[in-house]
Parts: structure tokens; sequence; C-alpha cells
């Protein structure tokens, strides 16, 4: 990785300053005795690593946040790849606690968010996670800046697509911006909001392999559901053990009760 | 480094266990010394609240769902209904039942686990 590559996306990461985008955590969470349930379907087009040939991998992602107490939610996550390229399989399921351990609100419509999350994914062995995220929200603008650690896993579906999925342990940097693109000004009748995303993802496995991917999205948030939709490229890579990403495209949709 | 990270997770478990004992369903329960609150209104206030309307000024609410979480930590509490936001002026306003037993740290508590900051109660009506 050069040391250029690095300062970008650390630049990008720090310059940015919001609500949860769609790859990307964010410092927030359900209240107690609220629930948030996510399906995010994600489509991949990569490089098959023996072909070379281009296809097309889904990843369909189901969760359940439920607050816990003030400060602490719980998240039961399962993964299910679709059978696009003839892979099907269930991943083991993930549980996850989140913990927000620093909160400042400055104004109306202006905080500071700090958050540690960590889980297992439940299979044999019980593979740890752990993350660390910043949120900051000033009025239109909002950020998220995070810094995961997750053991690696080996793909039992065929050549490993996703990152972290070639027996690897991975390290996330992760960062995104929001723009509120409406409202311009919260009024006493505002019951929505759209918002302009980019994210950025910085995987690095300890195999060496490693990427930078960059994308736009949107986000509709309502008072209980949001859809959100991002597109993610590669900026630059350098993967010897699983395929290239070429593209990936996510969609989602979140509610809560 | 995996069973460090098991270790530290299991850290993290056990404190959450002691600390959701501590709060879940407790908005009377007094906020943690160690929390940044900034300007926000005292959450041991016992003083009863009298009026029947009141406006609650808050701080950190920032979207649309955010909303949804306050409304739901407000209208938990015994007598408060007809909770409504005008986020442009970060302002709840929201209706009492006449002799309900709601304090002022009930309120600022409630907006506090909702995951925002209650800095002003304003009394509209008594």
């Amino acid at each position: 990785m050069t040391t250029r590559t690095v300062g970008a996306v650390l630049l990008l990461s720090t310059a940015a300053a919001g609500q949860e985008a769609i790859s990307v955590p964010a410092a927030t969470m359900p209240s107690p005795g609220v629930f948030i349930p996510r399906v995010v379907t994600q489509l991949i087009g990569y490089s098959d690593p023996t072909t070379g040939e281009s296809k097309v991998h889904g990843v369909q992602n189901a969760s359940l946040a439920a607050g816990i107490a003030a400060d602490w939610s719980v998240m039961l996550k399962f993964e299910t790849s679709l059978n696009f390229d003839d892979r099907k399989s269930q991943h083991d399921p993930h549980l996850m606690f989140k913990h927000r351990f620093y909160r400042k609100d400055l104004g109306i419509i202006s905080t500071e968010r700090m958050a540690v999350y960590g889980g297992v994914e439940i299979d044999d062995n019980l593979d740890p996670f752990l993350g660390l995220v910043y949120t900051k929200i000033d009025g239109r603008w909002g950020t998220n800046l995070g810094i995961s650690w997750e053991t690696g896993e080996v793909a039992n579906d065929g050549p490993p697509i996703l990152a972290g999925h070639a027996g690897a342990n991975l390290w996330k940097l992760q960062s995104s911006v929001l723009y509120r693109l409406f409202p311009e000004d919260y009024r006493t009748t505002s019951d929505h909001a759209w918002y302009a995303t980019v994210e950025t993802s910085l995987p690095y496995e300890e195999n060496g392999d490693w990427e930078w991917t960059l994308g736009p999205g949107i986000l509709y948030e309502g008072r209980r559901h949001a859809f959100e939709a991002n597109l993610r490229l590669p900026v630059q890579q350098d993967i010897n053990h699983r395929a290239e990403t070429e593209w990936a495209l996510a969609i989602g949709w979140r509610t809560l009760f | 480094m995996k069973k460090q990270m098991l270790l530290l997770l299991g850290l993290c478990l056990t404190a959450s266990c002691s600390n959701s004992n501590q709060t879940i369903e407790t908005t009377d329960a007094p906020m943690p010394m160690d929390r940044e609150i900034g300007d926000g209104l005292p959450q041991d206030d016992p003083t009863l609240i009298t009026a029947t309307s009141l406006a609650l000024h808050i701080r950190g609410m920032s979207c649309p769902k955010c909303v949804t979480n306050a409304e739901i930590q407000l209208e938990r509490l015994p007598g408060i209904s007809g909770a409504m936001l005008d986020m442009g002026g970060g302002t709840f306003r929201i209706k009492v039942k006449p002799g309900a037993p709601v304090t002022r740290g009930n309120l600022a508590r409630a907006i506090w686990v909702a995951g925002f900051t209650l800095v002003e109660i304003e009394e509209l009506s008594s």
C-alpha cells in the first residue's frame, strides 16, 4: 500500500463529519425496548480467481437490533449467499453488542458520539470481532469514522470473494459522509429526510490483501422506515488470496418499532 | 490474538449485563457520574410536573427516526401523551394527565435514555 493511498483515505475519513450509512457503522442505536429489523441485499461483481471470468455474487443480510439499556444495544445478524453464481449457503449468525460510551449534544442538530461494538460469529469456534466508531452530526452534515477487527473465516461454498473469507483476520478502516438534501431546514411538519452519502472502506487482511473502495449512495429516512442504496467501486487493490471486487451494489430497508 | 479478543469481548459483555441491570426500565435511576451531558437538566430532580401541557427543549435530535425513539420513551411515562416534535426548533410538545406522578427528573431521564439531552422544560398551561 502506498503512503499516498493511506494519506488519501485518512484525509477523506477525518475531513468528513451522520446518520447511519448502509455499510459503515455509526454510534447510533435503538433506545431500550425499541427494535430495528434491517434487510440489506448486496450484489458484488467480481473476477473469478480460477477462470478470470466476471461474475455476480449476491449476499442477503437480515438483522434485528434491540435497545437493552441506555447506550446499550444488541444485534443478531444472519447472512445468506444468493444463488446468482451457483453458490448458495447460509453463513453463521453474528451476535453483536454495542455500547455508546461518549455523547455530547452541542446544539439542536449538533452532536458527537462514540461507541464500541463487539461480538461473535456463532460457529464451532465463536469467532470474535470488535470495532470502534465515532459519529458527528452538525446541521445537514454527518460523518462516521470507524475501525474494526474480525476473525478471518474460510468460504465453504467456493473460492473466497468477500474480505475476510480467505482465512486471514481482517482489519477495516471505514468512513461515511452524509449530507441532508431535503429538507434544507427542518420545520414543525418535517417527518422525513433525504440524504446523499459517500462511503469509503479500507479492508486489510493479515495475508497482505487490501483494497480501497469508494462510492456514492442515497438514504431516505422517515419516522419509522428507512431505505438506502449504495454503489461501491474499488479505487486501488492488491488482492492475491481471493476474488477481486469489480463493483458492489447494496440496497437496504430498516424499520423501527 | 483471537483469545485476547474473546477475553476483551467477555469483559464488554460482563459490563453490558451489569449496566443493563442498573438502567433497564429505570427511568428514575440517577445518571452515572462519568457521563457527559452538556447542559442537560438533572435526572434526579424530584419536582412534580403540575402543568398539563409542556414544551421540552432538546439537543442532539438530528433525524426523523430519532424523534420516534424519544416519542416512545416519553409515552412510556405515566400520564404522558401526544408527544409531537418540532424538529426545526428541537421542541417536543407533550400533554400531561392532571395528577400524573411525573417529575422533571423523569422527563430528563426519558430523553437521556432515548439518546438525547433535555435542556429546558417550558410550562405551556397548568
